[in-house]
């Protein structure tokens, strides 16, 4: 792995709302925009439910999970991510180094929706093996 | 509601905190909305580290809102996700977290008028030290001052 090298792009299928319940549960945050489409309206954010945010953190972090060991990630949240969405999480590969007694690549990363909108940008530091 | 409160009286404030341990059927429902692969034996998702954040700092968003003088009517968004994953986390394990608010800042933009960025640092550690650390910025938009 060297610099420039890009990751992806890896596409997400269709956001569902049964993950949305998944993910509520996992968090302990019943929030409504995220399990009832009348609140939703209610709330003038449109018929579509709104996908939790870590969900969204988490389909990027596949991803990166498959490059290498995630050491630490820093992101941006830029938009809102609703249900019937489609995303694709991408990044390229700016620097790579020794630190910490492992090869590690520094990453510029992101979260698009297939409009091209960016949702979430960011740097993720990754633990990668020598080759 | 009484406004917003100061930022001297919410930088350093700590947040009850508590406990977490991570079930393996936790770490199996959320590998499995993500279509992730199985870890290694006993390691959770590094997602975990979020969501643990999360779920151990003793107060849930609307407590966290009224805390800040601020209601989730107000539309608070996400700002900055800063997460350092220092060990893997383990299932099964108990972990010790502490939530401290860390950092208030009053802005104002032409557009969006004025709103506060409230910064959270949320540790979870075993015995060993902190095995990741999260800091999370929060957008709380504000009526005209």
């Amino acid at each position: 792995m060297k610099p420039g090298d890009v990751l992806g792009p890896s596409p997400v299928g269709s956001i569902e709302a049964a993950p949305m319940r998944v993910m509520s549960d996992l968090l302990r945050d019943p929030n409504p925009i995220h399990l009832d489409r009348a609140a939703t309206r209610r709330l003038g954010l449109g018929d579509r439910l709104v996908n939790p945010g870590p969900i969204n953190m988490g389909h990027l972090m596949e991803m990166l999970g498959r490059v290498g060991a995630i050491r630490r990630l820093t992101l941006r949240h830029l938009g809102t991510v609703r249900e019937g969405d489609r995303l694709v999480a991408g990044g390229i590969v700016r620097s790579v180094e020794d630190a910490a007694g492992e090869r590690r690549a520094t990453c510029e990363v992101w979260l698009d929706r297939d409009d091209g909108e960016r949702l979430l940008a960011g740097t993720a530091v990754l633990a990668i093996g020598d080759d | 509601m009484n406004g917003p409160p100061s930022p001297e009286s919410l930088v350093g404030r700590r947040l009850p905190g508590g406990t977490l341990v991570i079930a393996p059927t936790d770490d199996a429902a959320l590998r499995g909305i993500l279509g992730s692969a199985a870890g290694p034996a006993g390691e959770a998702h590094p997602l975990f580290g979020f969501i643990g954040a999360m779920r151990g700092m003793g107060i849930d968003w609307h407590g966290f809102f009224a805390l800040c003088g601020a209601s989730a009517d107000d539309g608070p968004m996400m700002g900055e996700t800063d997460l350092d994953l220092r060990r893997p986390l383990a299932t099964g394990q108990a972990y010790a977290v502490t939530a401290t608010i860390v950092g208030f800042v009053r802005k104002e933009g032409r557009r969006t008028g004025p709103f506060d960025v409230v910064t959270l640092q949320v540790d979870i550690a075993d015995e060993s030290g902190p095995v990741a650390v999260l800091r999370q910025s929060i957008i709380l938009p504000r009526a005209a001052r």
